[in-house]
């Protein structure tokens, strides 16, 4: 947020912002509905990275959302809309994970013999357009990744969740998670160090399609990392 | 271009936190040029920040869910749970006076006040204390001090009100 920058300039430049004013000011429920329309995707899919359960994630998003709606007189544009509802679901999401340290439950999800729940139908195309061996390396990877993202401590997921699929700066996580940039630089480098550790078995499996006669070999194919430097 | 700043342990926090911003395009300019150089001329660096980059990469095997299609509905009817005094304050401020009416209301307000606090601190002062309502008994004794030198002669007041008639010394009150 740029120093000195009033709340019309925000509200100006952020439709968000207009449809929340309308939500703060006139009780509108038709501009909450739009809100929930846009952001319901990211939020939802935030959640599900975070808890790792479809259930939970709908219920922790939709609880988001209602919050919103309850403080919304509380709303003062002094930035994007979106950091906002972040900073709110990141309050909840980490309350969530804490109490749920305390009772730990057992994840149905990502199980080769259960139920993958609700996916979306560009999703299952793609998986009927996948050989049943490709498939199945998608889902143990899944899997794999899933339980390393686990191993994270609960800032250091939410952290990792918006820099990798919100494409958030760390200003914006440091402002979501109102931590100092430096500290979510730290927070991020040993999120990093630390599924670079727990994926180092897996890190040559790049998702490539294995032959069909190297379909017996007990490992999938291994990728030597290039000593060539790729700059990102 | 050397990095001396930077430690030569790949594992180190410091390298490690400059590798991690790197690559998220987080670093300083001269920062960027420090680490790149460093980058190049140390495979183990090099070998340490490809291996954080594709364990970075394989967060992307994560299924993306998606809310079910009745999402918005199902949030949208909660909201007739929440109580409705939660939603008065919009309406109060819709209506809430203007601060330089607000104001001139309490202005008001505080006259009517002090108007009515000296209306009863009087009342009780008459009360507790009835000789001191001095504007109501001047008049009479007024009338006493004028009149003296003719009460002295008089020992009967009934007399003195008998005498007091206009038809026997004209139109002079006695008191």
């Amino acid at each position: 947020m740029a120093i000195g920058e009033t709340s019309a300039q925000f509200a100006l430049r952020d439709p968000d912002i207009r449809l929340m004013l309308r939500v703060r000011d006139h009780n509108d429920a038709q501009a909450f509905a739009q809100l929930v329309e846009r952001y319901q995707y990211r939020l939802v899919a935030i959640m599900h990275h975070l808890v790792g359960s479809s259930e939970e994630a709908e219920d922790l998003a939709q609880e988001v959302f209602l919050r919103v709606f309850r403080t919304r007189h509380k709303y003062h544009p002094r930035a994007k809309f979106s950091t906002w509802l972040f900073t709110i679901a990141n309050n909840l999401a980490l309350n969530h994970l804490r109490s749920r340290q305390r009772r730990p439950v057992v994840p149905l999800e990502l199980s080769e013999s259960g139920p993958l729940g609700a996916r979306p139908a560009e999703q299952l195309v793609q998986d009927q357009q996948r050989r049943p061996t490709e498939l199945l390396q998608q889902k143990e990877l899944a899997a794999i990744v899933r339980a390393a993202l686990d191993e994270l401590n609960e800032r250091q997921r939410m952290a990792v969740v918006l820099n990798k699929f919100e494409d958030m700066s760390y200003q914006e996580i440091a402002e979501v998670m109102s931590m100092s940039v430096k500290a979510v630089k730290s927070l991020l480098s040993r999120a990093r160090t630390r599924l670079r550790e727990v994926l180092q078995g897996y890190i040559y499996m790049d998702g490539e399609v294995p032959a069909e006669a190297d379909e017996s070999a007990p490992s999938p194919p291994h990728h030597s990392i290039s000593e060539e430097s790729e700059s990102p | 271009m050397t990095s001396p700043n930077l430690p030569t342990d790949p594992a180190d926090d410091e390298l490690s936190e400059a590798l991690t911003a790197y690559l998220d395009g987080e670093l300083p300019y001269e920062q960027q040029l420090a680490i790149e150089a460093r980058i190049n001329s140390d495979p183990a660096v090099r070998r340490e920040l490809e291996k954080l980059r594709r364990a970075w990469e394989m967060l992307d095997y994560l299924p993306r869910k998606e809310p079910s299609p009745d999402f918005t509905q199902r949030t949208i009817s909660q909201l007739t749970l929440i109580p409705l005094s939660q939603s008065t304050p919009v309406a109060t401020r819709r209506f809430a006076l203007p601060p330089l009416i607000g104001w001139v209301a309490l202005w008001l307000v505080m006259v009517v006040a002090g108007y009515g606090l000296t209306a009863l601190a009087d009342y009780q002062l008459k009360l507790f204390h009835p000789r001191l309502d001095l504007e109501a008994e001047l008049p009479s004794e007024r009338s006493i001090a004028e009149h003296l030198r003719i009460y002295r002669h008089i020992d009967d007041l009934d007399f003195a009100r008998q005498l007091d008639r206009p038809e026997l010394f004209g139109d002079e009150t006695i008191y």
